[in-house]
């Protein structure tokens, strides 16, 4: 990035850019001037703090959904264990 | 196929069913029936693949990444849903993000609250799937972005922009839904 386009950033991020950060931060390594950028509108943006925030406790929330203890029924237990042992059946050869 | 084989599928069953069922039914709006059947299906591929399996991961973490592709193509062959989520819905013309209120929640009290739970999961199903699939990939399962993209079959770039607007639309949802009604 040049020069020119770091400053641009560090003065005019805006929050679309700012959440996109906020995103991306759990995928990759943000660059020192975004990190920067990002600082610097947090610390005039209480609604991106928010956000912040609030994407963190919601993963919590869905990492927590879709750890549910739900047990698999005897009945379809029993059904696919039967499956299983039939092997492949007629239909299903193709998509292996 | 041989006996031995089937005899692994059926101890699979056994070890990891529960397991299994419960990932594919949080991912496929708990329609149960369709859970049973991409279980049943994951563990048929296992059972022929079983040869071609390497060992380089756990036989869970193998039949959760088959599961995985399963719901994908699943919901790949619906007539899914391309939901739009245009960015203007959050932000003004100008870049401000619109009203974020504060939730004013303790995080740990709302992860106790089975209804609160209820609207997470009505707001995941309301998502559409390429976001829903994006979201569950990175922030749920926490898989790199090169897996998340081989799974889904998209850019980078596309997975980026998929999740922001996952995250932002299921912000608002909860925010409307629950933070906000009485």
């Amino acid at each position: 990035m040049s020069l020119w386009r770091a400053i641009v950033m560090l003065l005019t991020l805006k929050c679309d850019h700012a959440t996109h950060l906020i995103s991306d931060n759990y995928q990759r390594n943000l660059t020192g001037v975004e990190r920067w950028a990002l600082r610097l509108h947090q610390l005039s943006c209480r609604y991106c703090r928010r956000f912040a925030r609030q994407i963190q406790r919601l993963h919590e929330a869905a990492r927590r959904l879709a750890a549910n203890d739900v047990r698999l029924s005897t009945e379809a237990r029993q059904r696919i264990a039967t499956s299983l042992d039939a092997g492949m059946d007629a239909g299903r050869d193709s998509d292996a | 196929m041989n006996e031995a084989t089937r005899t692994f599928a059926g101890q699979w069953l056994e070890a990891y069913g529960d397991k299994l069922y419960a990932f594919a039914l949080a991912r496929v709006g708990g329609d149960t029936a369709l859970a049973e059947d991409l279980l049943q299906e994951t563990l048929l591929a296992g059972m022929r693949g079983y040869k071609a399996f390497r060992h380089k991961a756990s036989v869970e973490t193998w039949l959760i990444g088959i599961l995985r592709r399963k719901i994908v193509d699943h919901h790949r062959q619906r007539n899914r849903r391309n939901k739009e989520v245009p960015l203007d819905m959050f932000f003004s013309t100008r870049g401000h993000i619109k009203d974020v209120s504060a939730w004013g929640y303790d995080a740990s009290q709302v992860l106790e609250d089975k209804e609160f739970m209820e609207t997470l999961d009505a707001c995941l199903q309301d998502l559409g799937a390429p976001l829903a699939e994006a979201f569950y990939a990175c922030a749920v399962d926490e898989l790199s972005t090169e897996q998340a993209c081989s799974l889904l079959g998209i850019t980078p770039t596309n997975l980026s922009v998929r999740l922001h607007r996952a995250r932002l639309a299921l912000r608002r949802c909860l925010e409307m839904k629950w933070f906000r009604s009485p």
